[in-house]
């Protein structure tokens, strides 16, 4: 006994003991330490009066209390930052490893599940820490307790020991199920928040539709699909720890028989000694049901571990790996060189493309829907690398080059262009550092958008909603165009930039792409013909080949696939 | 701040199935080890008092 006092020297269960003893026992002798300082000093020893030794231990029980508060207070702060810190990490990772992904990953996995991820999964994961350090901070407690209690009686620890460990492997049966229900928990959430998104993000469609019927029993089957999960986990963790409860009062019932029997009984301890070690055991029997509980409680969090463990794994998804030379601008030619490309490996869309992009001209894309026009240009700025073949800047191959320093030399509009919740301005000068108000106002003028931003309640400083809800699909390019003006890119990407636009507008972004197209690099990918007629050069694409290429009017001229095109147009024309 | 600690302590961690799925995650608590270390001795001394 002394060991253990002098190891935990003054501490409150040690307080206990000397204030039980001088209250059960007041004539034996002094508890002591063996510390001759401590024992004089703090537990007044040789104190005569007996109650001035209950009234000096009363007051080191009260102030051993009181530090223990605010060591907990203190736990729990630093407990609380260690979390935030970790979720603000993962949160991090998370993105850096959505920003590193190959395109490709993203058109695989469900937009709904990553933002489960990011928001609840990671959520869950805080939670789980905040019961993790739980069990540690009560673990430390418990072997605190038990080191105690050995020092007060090894055989009645043992006995406890022994009986605590079977309830322990007896529990775990019943966690290993709460563990497997959480799973289901992470993919049913994942599921619900991949049905709301579809839900919010294609509202006109399902009302224009009328399919208000179908999607609410989607979106209840959902609903549905997340409570059922959750209550098979629920009913697994819940009944761990009144199990725990019922089984350890048990245990508690049958340790102070045994006590009472075999060691007081006898003298072989004291009672002081046995009240301590009672107190010290009813203390530990509530920490280890709130262990068994909470272990239950964390085996529902594992579903979030896995989904979080799984995203930021690396080894099986697609990176670009990054060239070391900086791009520092195109100077003679584009070339791909037997270029093949497959989203899926097996399924090729583009077979054995040659062609040459020259510097400072238009090269006009021609094809169906399907062709594999969009795919063709995406090679360009490295959204994907060809499967077979290469592609070259200016004899280099474009692997070479640093990803970022090309792209900031690149610009792509396309007709369905990306507006963010933030102010026109914002949306203009996205990508383009220290761009002060006369660049994007002109790169406003020149993209034919002036007029309408002015005419805005806040002008410039309008915001724009979620993905751009304020705007028609004309100003949207409009904004798009003058983004990539203030870019001032070396190479154009114009993807069907007019295709979904109504004449006036057309006639409004074709005025302003001829603009930003002037004295650059352009490839455009064109639905309409009418766009393309100065083009140096056209290619037309069918089922991934190019089946034609040359000057516009030269290919005309040979009365072959954009021939074919021209006719189709004209005819359409003539019928409106 | 950043914390190498001795190799016995990711050994003995090492073995743990806990460890071992969750690597990837709970090796970022060497990035924050002062809070992390705090939090331990805190409740440690709360223990022990």
């Amino acid at each position: 006994m002394r060991w253990g006092l002098r190891l935990f020297e003054g501490f409150g269960l040690g307080f206990l003991l000397a204030f039980l003893q001088s209250l059960v026992s007041p004539a034996t002798e002094p508890f002591r330490t063996g510390v001759n300082w401590f024992d004089g000093w703090i537990l007044g020893v040789n104190e005569p009066s007996i109650s001035n030794r209950l009234y000096r231990v009363s007051v080191l029980i009260l102030a051993a209390t009181w530090v223990r508060a605010l060591f907990n207070y203190l736990t729990q702060v630093y407990t609380e930052l260690t979390q935030q810190k970790l979720v603000d990490r993962l949160r991090k990772r998370i993105f850096e490893q959505l920003q590193a992904v190959n395109l490709s990953f993203f058109s695989k996995t469900n937009a709904g599940e990553l933002i489960n991820i990011l928001t609840s999964e990671i959520g869950r994961l805080q939670a789980a820490f905040g019961l993790l350090a739980y069990i540690i901070t009560k673990g430390l407690t418990l072997a605190v307790y038990l080191v105690l209690m050995f020092q007060l009686s090894w055989q009645l620890s043992l006995i406890s020991v022994v009986f605590f460990t079977l309830l322990a492997v007896g529990l775990s049966n019943l966690n290993a199920r709460v563990r497997e229900a959480s799973f289901e928990v992470s993919v049913a959430g994942g599921k619900f928040t991949a049905r709301a998104m579809e839900l919010i993000s294609g509202i006109r469609t399902i009302q224009a539709f009328a399919t208000q019927d179908f999607e609410r029993r989607r979106f209840y089957r959902a609903s549905s699909g997340v409570l059922d999960a959750s209550m098979k986990a629920v009913r697994g963790w819940a009944i761990v720890r009144p199990m725990a409860e019922g089984l350890a009062t048990t245990v508690l019932i049958a340790m102070i028989i045994i006590a009472l029997t075999l060691f007081v009984s006898r003298g072989t301890m004291q009672i002081a000694s046995l009240l301590t070690f009672l107190f010290i055991l009813f203390r530990l029997v509530p920490a280890v049901h709130e262990i068994n509980g909470n272990r239950a409680l964390l085996n529902t969090a594992w579903g979030a571990f896995d989904n979080i463990r799984e995203l930021l794994r690396t080894d099986n998804k697609p990176y670009l790996p990054d060239g070391d030379i900086p791009f520092s601008g195109l100077q003679r030619a584009i070339a791909l060189e037997s270029v093949d490309f497959g989203y899926d490996p097996d399924l090729p869309v583009l077979h054995n493309i040659t062609l040459t992009i020259n510097c400072g001209e238009m090269t006009a894309l021609v094809g169906a829907s399907g062709a594999g026009k969009t795919t063709l240009v995406d090679l360009i700025p490295r959204f994907f690398d060809p499967t077979e073949g290469r592609i070259l800047i200016d004899g280099i191959d474009l692997r070479n080059f640093q990803i970022n320093s090309l792209r900031r030399k690149l610009a792509v509009v396309s007709q369905d262009t990306f507006i963010f919740n933030a102010s026109i301005r914002d949306n203009i000068a996205y990508g383009t550092e220290n761009a002060d108000q006369s660049d994007i106002s002109e790169a406003a003028r020149l993209a034919n958008a002036l007029d309408f931003i002015l005419e805005m309640p806040e002008g410039f400083e309008t915001q724009l909603g979620d993905r751009g809800v304020r705007l028609s699909g004309g100003q949207r390019q409009r904004i798009a165009i003058a983004r990539a003006l203030l870019k001032d890119p070396e190479i154009l990407i114009l993807d069907e930039a007019t295709s979904a636009l109504d004449s006036i507008s057309e006639r409004l972004i074709q005025e302003s792409l001829e603009k930003l197209a002037n004295g650059r690099t352009v490839i455009a990918i064109a639905h309409r013909l009418s766009t393309i007629v100065r083009a140096n050069k056209v290619v037309v694409l069918e089922h991934g080949r190019i089946v034609e290429q040359g000057p516009y009017q030269e290919l005309l001229e040979q009365q072959g696939k954009l021939w074919n095109y021209h006719q189709i147009q004209y005819e359409l024309s003539q019928n409106r | 701040m950043r914390l190498k600690f001795p190799a016995f302590i990711y050994q003995t961690l090492g073995v743990t199935c806990f460890w071992q799925h969750n690597a990837v995650i709970l090796r970022e608590f060497k990035h924050f080890p002062l809070a992390a270390m705090l939090a331990i001795a805190f409740a440690l001394g709360a223990a022990v008092i």
